[in-house]
Order: structure tokens, then C-alpha cells, then sequence
């Protein structure tokens, strides 16, 4: 039912241009399409069950890796991320791998600046440890 | 009860609201009854602070309620609906202080105290960092501006500054941004800004001595807490949270000012926003997965989204969206290069196709003749649509260049601007094409090389040297003789006679501000949103004077400013693109 007023909607509002129509016959008809209701929108934080430390950790990370860590939707898809995708990295990782995993984030690559200057040993704590719940 | 006389309803009215000063009943919303929240801020020696933002929300609500003290340190709301309220006051340099308070049918109270802080360079606003960086003499002075030219075409300096690395770390982030659009998508493949490049090696070094291993400790340069009619605002703030994502990124939005800048990674997605005339909020969306425009109800903060798919089934992007006197609303379509049209009544959108013999695709930004025609921005010039006939039709500038502004004048000109060579194009109801070129910047600041760069590059909007103005976004008095301008990279506002074309420009009260979009209310005053400042302007045009209204959240990002007219005074909306909300504006 709802198409077929849809395609009357269409038609109606050909007629009605076609009936205003003075330019060159080439022209293209305006063509009407209903609107589709999107998903409702989230709340943050519902699907999450983290530590204070944790928690801080993931603000952390969102404000300084997500952008390049994190696939991003947008429109037309996800573009790729720029550097790996951390899921799993430090998930019951040895203590050397934590260690390493810290003084990559503090020295940097060719690619990604180094942390060092600007993140707390604390603020690096929180880090690791939601990086650990990834 | 005899039917009261216009008149006697208002004498009412008047009788009731003195009942409650400084609470009047106009800022009433949501639900019947509840009462205000009323209280003092003082910092921990007892002293009363003026200026504090005092938030509260409803619990189970979508948005915040903001006011600001008076000169004695206290605070009342507008009338509230009965709820539990999280209240919550911050000002710069001092630690935010929490509360709880019930409000019921008597008033709330809530006496809050703030504690200095010694560190709090992550609460400042981006002006503030700025303001706060190195200028010991002109060559700190310049980089300042190379800084801000280069980097703000798609963000505020906050998100750069925030950061601390060495002069490699910054290199390779100015890499990174060479082939970043403003999407905030890196292409591999696409040309590296030719600007950025030229700058690169200067940008590096400048930001690795101002916020590098080195840096002296940074010495806020902090801008003064609103004060006299710059506190008299009711500010609600509405989340918009995207619906593909219920990440704690949300959680970090800037409410909480010493968490510093959120990141870009789910933010931008109210880009541009209009009051329908059912008094829903409408805003046009260029970055959220499936909708294409949404809506926001004041009354409850309600959200609804509509999508129209393209061929694949995605979303189509839009990017401005204008009202016409119809209620229909107009928008750049971005994914199709057309004009949009959305009938809010009958939710339904109207697509109008651009013919292959007008191959100039519709751009950003747009605005409505008085026939109710849209027109929009294009490279190198203007596309209207004849609703009537669905013709499109391309004015072409007489110089060419990326464009961003748009406005109707009073007379039904329509302006564009071409913020890379600080000019505008007019285009009169004859279709004639002329033009108006900005005075020359005056600075003492650029070197030969900025000369140089300016005469071998084709300019753009984004990037620029410190010799341009970059006039951006523009807006024409609807009852008036002028057209406005907010020249960016200049931090000055310009305006313009419609029929002597007579420029006069206004320095903002700020260096590194950043006007970025401004609207014209029915009272003539000038509304100007700032994308480096989490602050809004007013310019009365008759007294050539600005006031400032800070925001209660950090990181808005906003690039776009709308009033609503059917209020006295009118009430201003913006969209935070940096942070997922919409802001109300109420004045008391």
C-alpha cells in the first residue's frame, strides 16, 4: 500500500512539474522519494563494563589513538585505519610484551609520534591497562 | 471566569514573571510544574565568583542546562521540571565541583565552592592555547599565523596543541595531514597540500619549540569569565549521539572541560542547522552513517533521523540545509551535487536531478531567493535551481576559485565568497556578474617566502598564509542595506553595502578566534559563531559593539549559527560539530 501511494506521490509530482515545465524538453523531473526513519540513536556507555582505571585508560585512548586505530564509519563505508587495529594486542599478554607495547607508545614510529612528552606514567598506566580489554 | 482581553493577559503575564525575578516564565520548558534552582558559587577562601558555568540535567534526560553567576557569586535557573539534577559549576583554573539537588515544587538550592588548581593547561580553549604559545617577538609571531592558517581549514588549533612531541613526532602528524581531507580520511594517493609542504619544515620546527620536550612551561594567557549582559544566557546543550556507535568517545564530549579536546574520530555531524517552522531543530549531516537529515525536538530532546540512499544504498551526505518560507527545507546534496529538497510535513525527500549539460556540481554551502529558489555554491561560482521548472543554471565568477559563503541580499543579489583570493562575487536578478575585492590585509608580519608561496599556489579555502583574510561564511540582512562577512583568517567581520559595495571591517575582541559562519537576526544584529572558541558573538551594528557568550562545553567546533525569530529577543541554535550536540541560546 505504502508503494504504491509512494508511486502515486511520484507520478503526482511529475504531472504537477511536467504541467510547470517551461524549459528545454531535456530537463529532468524532480522525483519525490519518502524519507526512511534512521536507527534511533545510542546512549554512550551502555555496552561497556570497565574499571575506574580502565575507563580512564579508553578516554585516553579515544582522544589520542582512536583516529588512526579504530575504524571510523562514515557514509559511503569505513575507510581503512591508518595503523593496526589493536584488538587483542595486550589480551593475557606477558609482562615483556606489555613493556615493549609502553615504550612503543612512548618513543613512536617514522609513522606515529612518540607519547613520551605528553602522557603521565600514570595516564600511561591507564593505557595499557584498557588496552589489556581490548 | 469571563475570557481576559488580550491586553489583560498580558498585564497578567507581566504580573506573574515579576513574581519571579530574574527566573522568568519564558524560559520555562519541557514539563508543567518543578521550580528553579537558585544558589551561590564561592571559591574554597570564601570569596564569590562571577562567571562560573552552573550546569544541570534531569536525570534520564538528553540535555544540560547551563547558567552563569552574577557579580556576587550567585545563580538561578530557568524553571525546571521536577527531576533529581546532577548540577555541576567550572571555571577555568579551578577544579569542577559536583552536586545533586531534587527539584520539586519549591525552589532548589545548591551552594557550591571551587578549588584552585595548579595545573589546568587541559581545561583552556583553543584560543587560549594559542593565545598562551611563545610571541617574543615577530618571527613566533608569523609561525603563529602559519599555524593557524595551515592547520584550521578543517579544525580548531586545540586538537593540534593539546599534543606535546618532538620536532620528528610533528613532522610526521604534518605528513599525515598533507593527505588528509577534511573528512579526516588519509588518501594515500592524492597530491600532498601544496601549502603544507611548503611550510612543513617551519610548521615542525615552531611547534617542537612551542610544545615540544623543551617548551617552557606554558603560561596561561586566559580570556576573562563573562560578565554583565555576557552572563544573562540560558544555554541548553541537546546530545546527539550517533546511532551506529554507543562508544565511550560520547562520554568524552567536552562536558567535563579538564578532560581537554575530544577526539575527531566519532565527532562532526551536525554541520549545518535551521529552526523548521513547526519549531523543530533540523541540521544537515555530512558524516553519520544512514541519516541524511535529522531533526530535534526542543521540547524533549527527542531525535529523529531520515535517510535517503543513493545508488548504493548509503545515506546521501548533506551539508547546508535553509528554510524557505514554505517550511520546506532546502540542502546541498554532496553525494549527487544537486539541490535537495526535505518536506518535513510529509517526510519525504524530492530529488532534482542536475542535467548533463550543467556539469557544475552544487557545493557546500546554499541559501533561498525570495521566489523561494535555491541557490548554492559551485567551483568557480553559483548554481541556482528554478524549483518551477527544475533548471538548473551556472554563474560563472570573473575570477575563478573555490568558494565557501552564501548569501541573499535584501534586493535578492546573491553573494558568494572565494575565501584562497579574499574576493566576492555578486550576481544580480538580471544574472549580471560582478565582483568585490577585500582591502589588502595589513600586516607586517609576512615574510618573502609567504609572498611567494601566495603568488605560485592556486589558493584554496583551507590553507593560507599570513597575508590572507580568508573571507568564509556570510550572511545578508534580511531587512537591511548590508551583507556580512567573517573574514577567518583576518579574525576581523566585514561588512558590506549592497549598493555602494563599501567594505568596513571590525576587528573581533580576540586575536585567534576565527569567525567562521554569522547570521543576521530580525533586530539586525549579527550573530557570529567562532570555530577556534568555544564562544558565540553579537555585533550590534548600531552600537559597532561585540558581546560574547561562552559555552558551557569545550571542543564545539561549530560552523554554523542560526536565530529564531519567533522569539523576542530571538534565540540563537548552533550545532557543536566538534562534539555531537546542539546548542540553545536564551536571553535573559
Amino acid at each position: 500500500m505504502r508503494e504504491i501511494k509512494t508511486l502515486f506521490r511520484i507520478w503526482l509530482a511529475a504531472f504537477v512539474l511536467a504541467g510547470l515545465h517551461s524549459g528545454p524538453a531535456s530537463l529532468l523531473l524532480a522525483q519525490e522519494a519518502p524519507a526512511i526513519k534512521g536507527p534511533a540513536p545510542k546512549q554512550p556507555g551502555t555496552d561497556e563494563k570497565l574499571t575506574a582505571q580502565e575507563l580512564r585508560g579508553e578516554g585516553t585512548y579515544f582522544q589520542y589513538c582512536a583516529l588512526c586505530h579504530v575504524p571510523r564509519k562514515q557514509k559511503a563505508g569505513a575507510p581503512p585505519t591508518l595503523g593496526p587495529v589493536h584488538t587483542g594486542v595486550l589480551k593475557n599478554a606477558p609482562p615483556e610484551k606489555e613493556r615493549a607495547v609502553r615504550e612503543f607508545i612512548r618513543q613512536g614510529t617514522q609513522n606515529m609520534p612518540g607519547y613520551q612528552y605528553m602522557l603521565t606514567s600514570q595516564e600511561l598506566d591507564d593505557l595499557i591497562a584498557y588496552l589489556k580489554t581490548r | 471566569m469571563p475570557r481576559l482581553s488580550r491586553f489583560s493577559q498580558v498585564a497578567l503575564l507581566a504580573v506573574l514573571l515579576a513574581g519571579f525575578p530574574g527566573a522568568p516564565d519564558v524560559f520555562s520548558q519541557y514539563a508543567p510544574g518543578g521550580n528553579v534552582l537558585k544558589g551561590s558559587v564561592k571559591s574554597s577562601d570564601g570569596k564569590p565568583l562571577e562567571g562560573v558555568a552552573v550546569s544541570m540535567r534531569g536525570e534520564g534526560k538528553t540535555f544540560t542546562t547551563t547558567v552563569f553567576t552574577e557579580r556576587d557569586g550567585t545563580f538561578v535557573s530557568p524553571r525546571l521540571e521536577k527531576n533529581k539534577y546532577q548540577v555541576w559549576a567550572q571555571a577555568v583554573g579551578f577544579e569542577m565541583t559536583k552536586s545533586e539537588v531534587q527539584i520539586t515544587d519549591q525552589a532548589g538550592q545548591a551552594a557550591l565552592s571551587l578549588k584552585p588548581l595548579q595545573d589546568y593547561h587541559k581545561q583552556l580553549s583553543a584560543q587560549e592555547w594559542m593565545a598562551s604559545l611563545p610571541e617574543s617577538d615577530s618571527r613566533d609571531l608569523r609561525m603563529k599565523s602559519v599555524l593557524m592558517n595551515n592547520c584550521t581549514g578543517c579544525h580548531y588549533v586545540g586538537r593540534i596543541l593539546q599534543n606535546r612531541f618532538d620536532s620528528t613526532g610533528w613532522a610526521a602528524m604534518i605528513k599525515l595531514m598533507q593527505k588528509t581531507g577534511t573528512n579526516g580520511v588519509y588518501t594515500p594517493s592524492v597530491n600532498p597540500n601544496p601549502m603544507m609542504v611548503a611550510y612543513q619544515e617551519e610548521l615542525a620546527g615552531f611547534l617542537a619549540k612551542a610544545r615540544g620536550p623543551a617548551s617552557p612551561t606554558l603560561t596561561p594567557k586566559l580570556l576573562p569569565r563573562p560578565t554583565g549582559d555576557a552572563a544573562k544566557v540560558v544555554i541548553t546543550e541537546y546530545d546527539l549521539p550517533r546511532n551506529d556507535v554507543s562508544s565511550t568517545i560520547l562520554k568524552h564530549d567536552g562536558t567535563d572541560w579538564s578532560e581537554g579536546f575530544s577526539s575527531r574520530w566519532a565527532s562532526r555531524a551536525p554541520h549545518d542547522i535551521w529552526v523548521g517552522l513547526d519549531g523543530n531543530i533540523y541540521w544537515a549531516d555530512d558524516m553519520v552513517p544512514e541519516q541524511t537529515v535529522g531533526k530535534l525536538d526542543p521540547r524533549t530532546g527527542k531525535v529523529t533521523t531520515y535517510k535517503l540512499p543513493d545508488k548504493d544504498g548509503h545515506a546521501v551526505s548533506t551539508h547546508s540545509i535553509v528554510v524557505d518560507h514554505k517550511g520546506n527545507m532546502w540542502l546541498t546534496n554532496q553525494t549527487e551535487g544537486t539541490h535537495l529538497m526535505f518536506n518535513p510535513k510529509t517526510e519525504t525527500f524530492t530529488r532534482f536531478p542536475r542535467p548533463d549539460s550543467v556539469p557544475q556540481r552544487v557545493g557546500g554551502t546554499n541559501a533561498v531567493d525570495s521566489k523561494g529558489n535555491p541557490w548554492a555554491v559551485a567551483a568557480d561560482g553559483a548554481i541556482k535551481l528554478d524549483v518551477a521548472t527544475g533548471k538548473y543554471t551556472f554563474y560563472k565568477a570573473i575570477r575563478p576559485g573555490a568558494t565557501y559563503g552564501i548569501a541573499v541580499d535584501s534586493e535578492d543579489k546573491v553573494w558568494v565568497t572565494f575565501p584562497g583570493i579574499d574576493t566576492l562575487m555578486v550576481v544580480d536578478t538580471a544574472g549580471n556578474i560582478s565582483e568585490v575585492v577585500l582591502p589588502p590585509l595589513k600586516t607586517d608580519l609576512a615574510n618573502d617566502k609567504d609572498r611567494e608561496v601566495m603568488a605560485s599556489q592556486r589558493l584554496a579555502a583551507n590553507s593560507a598564509t599570513p597575508l590572507q583574510k580568508g573571507p568564509r561564511r556570510m550572511w545578508a540582512d534580511p531587512k537591511g542595506n548590508y551583507v556580512w562577512v567573517a573574514e577567518y583568517f583576518a579574525d576581523q567581520l566585514a561588512r558590506i553595502d549592497i549598493h555602494t559595495k563599501e567594505v568596513k571591517e571590525y576587528p573581533l575582541p580576540h586575536r585567534w578566534s576565527q569567525p567562521y559562519a554569522l547570521n543576521v537576526d530580525k533586530n539586525h544584529n549579527v550573530w557570529i559563531n567562532m570555530l577556534n572558541r568555544d564562544a558565540i558573538a553579537k555585533f550590534d551594528p548600531k552600537t559597532e559593539r561585540f558581546t560574547e557568550y561562552q559555552l558551557p562545553t569545550r571542543g564545539t567546533e561549530i560552523r554554523h549559527i542560526v536565530p529564531d525569530n519567533s522569539t523576542d529577543p530571538p534565540t540563537i541554535w548552533v550545532p557543536y560539530d566538534g562534539v555531537l550536540k546542539i546548542a540553545r541560546l536564551q536571553f535573559r
